[in-house]
């Protein structure tokens, strides 16, 4: 081999040291891919899921027929309350559709529109007042927001316990409903249920179940009642408007999730 | 003075009244007897005299949603599965009682109940195994017919609750009283029966959406202290 070739071939192996010390410099210095995000709320949107429809009536309410229709009528008047307060309102149901949607269907929807909140709507004519129901999931470990977790930085939520990353903004949204009511003399109870979709939800979500007012010396009145339905349209209206309009998050936020 | 013709007439309607009694009675014996002669009354089994013993049960109030233990004296079979079903069924039946807090309509509810060991293994490393395609999470436990690994003893158990249909039709529709039955029926297992973690439940042997179109029964529920409203409340022990 001659001195030109000898050149040549130190010459390539400088140059092929230098390309991979600069790919490997490179490579150190590109931060890793962060870990999927959920998309911002809208604050000022609420999703209403006035519960059964289509063949399923749901409860059969003494005097007042299938719960579905009164579930739709309560979300009615929820929806032009809210309207007047200023918030959009995304209903999973606006009628008495043929073919029902089911429980997943109704998931999905709220789902994609990242709301501040959605309200599920249930009647009965068992027991008395406004029941305030969240999801039995657990809430979330508090060693997932921990920085020195060497957890993986991205775990797959099941579609079951998807809702398990909101409950702490769920019981938030729960208590300040619980705590309007009883600003509002309306008897409220809360407690946890295994209530599909509410474990499919991705936002602060909560079921309120109307039974019927009870009155002293009176019988109770019906859920049907339109002024009893309107002071609970006209109250949650007023507690969603004070958590939107409130200068800080609205709710607990859940570990990982922008505001 | 009454006429002749209607004193006969009289005795004579007196007398069919009276004939026609008799007739009825001995048509209701007859009856009766024909009944008796093709009950089989052969004995197949020995009976067993079970002693009472104290149960918890777990009963609802729909009035404040509140679940309270109460004590019973009861007299159930000694296997476990058996005991699970009677234990159930008696629970049930306090709610339909007359004054009941949580009012249900009489009749059977609980059709069986079966106790696999946990954990279950997956359906495909199994033969001879119990399994449920239909279920969201497979179902399968040890017959001991295969060489897999065999559940640590003591272990706990998962609890399958078959439900007849007809309970779950006439059950009262709503979050709260669906929720009441499967609290007050989590709550009593957790307190008669240690080893029972985790239930699920079957409708006339089929998963089914809700109990009575709310409360999720295709989930597995973890068995828990249910109880609102009572002192502090401890297990009956192994």
């Amino acid at each position: 081999m001659n001195s030109s070739s000898k050149r040549a071939a130190l010459l390539s192996a400088l140059l092929a040291t230098a390309a991979a010390v600069a790919l490997l410099g490179h490579a150190q210095s590109t931060p890793a891919p962060a870990p999927p995000t959920a998309p911002l709320t809208d604050r000022n949107l609420i999703v209403l899921d006035p519960a059964h429809g289509g063949p399923d009536n749901g409860a059969i309410l003494p005097g007042l027929g299938p719960e579905k229709d009164v579930t739709l009528t309560l979300a009615n008047r929820l929806r032009a309350a809210l309207t007047s307060a200023g918030f959009a309102v995304v209903s999973t149901r606006e009628n008495d559709p043929p073919v029902a949607l089911s429980a997943d269907q109704r998931a999905d929807i709220v789902n994609r529109a990242h709301p501040l909140a959605c309200i599920l709507l249930h009647a009965t004519a068992t027991g008395s007042g406004v029941h305030i129901y969240t999801s039995t999931l657990p809430a979330p470990n508090p060693q997932a927001a921990n920085p020195e977790d060497t957890s993986p930085p991205f775990t797959p939520i099941p579609w079951d316990e998807a809702q398990a990353g909101f409950i702490p903004q769920s019981l938030a949204l729960a208590s300040s409903l619980t705590a309007a009511f009883a600003d509002a003399n309306l008897p409220a109870f809360s407690g946890r249920v295994p209530l599909r979709p509410l474990d499919n939800l991705t936002c602060p979500a909560v079921a309120i179940e109307l039974a019927p007012l009870p009155v002293a010396g009176e019988d109770p009145t019906s859920v049907g009642d339109p002024a009893y339905q309107q002071r609970i349209a006209a109250t949650l209206a007023t507690a969603l408007r004070a958590s939107r309009d409130h200068p800080g998050p609205p709710f607990l936020a859940a570990p990982g999730t922008p505001r | 003075m009454i006429p002749r013709y209607q004193r006969i007439l009289f005795w004579t309607l007196t007398a069919a009244i009276l004939l026609m009694a008799l007739f009825l009675l001995r048509g209701c014996r007859q009856a009766r007897e024909k009944l008796t002669r093709q009950r089989d009354e052969t004995p197949l089994a020995a009976p067993v005299i079970t002693p009472s013993e104290t149960f918890h049960l777990a009963l609802a109030s729909d009035a404040d949603g509140s679940i309270v233990m109460v004590d019973r004296e009861i007299a159930l079979p000694t296997e476990t599965t058996a005991r699970a079903r009677a234990l159930l069924a008696r629970l049930i039946a306090e709610y339909s009682y007359k004054g009941s807090t949580h009012p249900l309509e009489s009749g059977p509810a609980i059709d069986d109940v079966f106790l696999l060991d946990l954990p279950l293994r997956p359906a495909a490393a199994t033969s001879g195994s119990l399994s449920s395609s239909n279920l969201s999470q497979p179902l399968t436990a040890d017959l001991g017919t295969d060489t897999g690994p065999q559940p640590v003893g003591g272990a706990g158990q998962l609890a399958v609750i078959n439900i007849h249909g007809s309970f779950a039709d006439h059950h009262p529709s709503g979050i709260e009283p669906e929720t009441l039955t499967i609290d007050s029926i989590l709550g009593t297992l957790y307190a008669n029966f240690p080893r029972i973690e985790q239930v699920r439940f079957l409708v006339d042997g089929q998963p089914r959406e809700t109990l009575s179109g709310h409360a999720d029964l295709l989930r597995t529920y973890t068995v828990s202290d249910t109880s609102t409203k009572s002192t502090p409340f401890a297990p009956k022990a192994h």
